[in-house]
């Protein structure tokens, strides 16, 4: 089992509290759905998990403090999807094919079997591996760096309104592949989606940067009146 | 046969000055807001030229090694300090790097000119290093202001790019890569373009002040040869060394990229 432990984190910016003394433990085997309202500190969360953010306090990763590990080699186990996902210039391909190419990825191997596979699961077919970045829809480019990051195999997905250019069809099979993929890695996302937010192991409500509530099962009403408070 | 070139007067000088008057006067005319820039420029430029003028008489005649080294410090100097204000960077002790930058890049490409092509005696000859070096420098001035701008602009416009290569596992290098061969290609693009209309669109200054000083023009076209390979070099170094020295700015200690630069 992966764990990612967080202890009394505090984040500033601009001499602005955006994280306030939270603590909490996610573990692989499970999701986790973060909501609330814009400015709550949820992404900047997913950010210092991954070592994009600097803070203070303690993060471990499998016990291990983060700041202790290479930055290379925490950021390939605690992969981070932003909001709006970024895809370079070439193929979908080039893409997948760049991961192997970063000097610290040298192991990896994209086994194209395997990409199909996930490609499959979220309704991609295998022509899309020859088109350009540039002809792709803001969800297609969604559902493909969900492909690239989990071709990275990490213990923990980050990701932030993973869903917000797909329409219900796609995004419950984005839900769908979380759900597959949770045995291994630990999910924790950031969403405005009642879908996602229900179907969570865990809901973590989040306000004035920190978790106030949590949740095993919530109604719509509840996540509603919530998120307008 | 050559011909010495023939000295203007200085009533002849002044002439130029009241033409400038009836450029002053459009100026006003067509209310450009230019007439005191250009009162200032032309003013800024008189005193400077004379003065460099003089300078350059009294170092041509002592001919000194040390003089020359100290004179070129002070170029180079210059060059960084202007580096740093076109290109509007906050960076803390970035100016040692990018002297360091402009002046190693400047000193050895004009000794190897001198020393191995031109072979001048002595080969730090004044009237050869000055020259030489100074439009090495002022070229490579332009092309790392240039570069380091595109560079930052790049960053400060795609930190998401930057983030999504360093969250797949790249490097700080990795991540600002494709940005930093931008840069250069835009900081060398100029120069390479110069390069292709010389002679046919433009007589370079060099050469035509060769021409003008009763240099036979084959004297003149091999110098200027010469000289747009050095400056070609020279651009693509010393933007080359500014970026390397500017890339690890952007990071914390953690390869993070900093936020009060890019958030």
């Amino acid at each position: 089992m992966n764990t990612l432990t967080v202890e009394n984190l505090s984040i500033k910016y601009q001499h602005k509290v955006v994280i306030q003394n939270l603590s909490f433990n996610f573990e692989s085997g499970k999701t986790y759905a973060i909501f609330g309202k814009s400015g709550a500190g949820k992404s900047t969360l997913l950010k210092a998990l991954c070592g994009l953010t600097a803070y203070n306090g303690n993060i471990y990763l499998n016990n291990e403090n983060i700041n202790e590990i290479k930055p290379q080699i925490l950021r390939k186990n605690v992969q981070y999807l932003h909001q709006e996902a970024v895809l370079f210039n070439g193929t979908v391909m080039d893409n997948l094919n760049m991961l192997s190419r970063l000097r610290y990825n040298s192991e990896l191997t994209i086994d194209k079997s395997v990409t199909l596979s996930l490609f499959e699961k979220l309704a991609l077919d295998d022509s899309y591996l020859e088109k350009d970045t540039k002809n792709l829809s803001g969800g297609e480019k969604q559902r493909i760096a969900i492909v690239r990051a989990a071709l990275m195999n990490p213990h923990f997905l980050l990701m932030d309104e993973p869903t917000s250019a797909l329409d219900i069809g796609n995004e419950s099979k984005v839900l769908a592949l979380t759900d597959e993929l949770k045995e291994n890695t630990g999910i924790i996302i950031v969403s405005h989606s009642l879908n996602f937010i229900k179907q969570a192991d865990e809901k973590l409500y989040m306000a004035d940067g920190e978790i106030k509530k949590t949740f095993e099962h919530i109604s719509d009403t509840e996540i509603k009146k919530l998120m307008e408070q | 046969m050559e011909k010495s070139i023939l000295d203007i007067s200085v009533n002849s000088l002044l002439i130029l000055y009241v033409v400038t008057g009836f450029i002053l006067l459009i100026y006003q005319y067509m209310k450009l807001d230019l007439v005191k820039d250009l009162l200032i420029s032309l003013m800024r430029m008189t005193l400077q030229l004379t003065v460099a003028g003089f300078i350059l008489v009294y170092i041509f005649n002592i001919n000194s090694f040390w003089l020359i080294l100290i004179v070129f410090i002070f170029m180079a100097s210059f060059a960084a300090q202007t580096i740093l204000k076109k290109s509007q960077l906050v960076i803390p002790r970035f100016f040692p790097k990018i002297f360091i930058t402009v002046f190693f890049n400047g000193s050895i490409i004009t000794s190897f000119f001198l020393y191995v092509i031109v072979q001048p005696d002595p080969w730090y000859d004044a009237r050869y290093f000055i020259p030489i070096a100074g439009m090495a420098l002022g070229n490579s001035m332009n092309a790392c202001a240039l570069a380091l701008d595109r560079f930052f602009d790049s960053i400060k416009n795609n930190p998401k790019h930057v983030e999504t290569i360093l969250v797949l596992g790249g490097t700080k290098f990795e991540s600002v890569k494709s940005f930093f061969s931008n840069a250069i290609r835009s900081a060398c693009l100029p120069i390479i373009t110069n390069m292709s209309g010389v002679g046919l669109v433009f007589l370079p200054g060099m050469m035509t002040g060769q021409i003008l000083s009763g240099t036979n023009p084959v004297v003149a076209v091999k110098y200027q040869i010469a000289i747009m390979i050095i400056i070609t070099v020279s651009v693509t170094f010393a933007s080359l060394f500014s970026l390397f020295f500017a890339y690890k700015s952007v990071f914390d200690s953690r390869d993070r990229l900093k936020g009060e630069l890019f958030e």
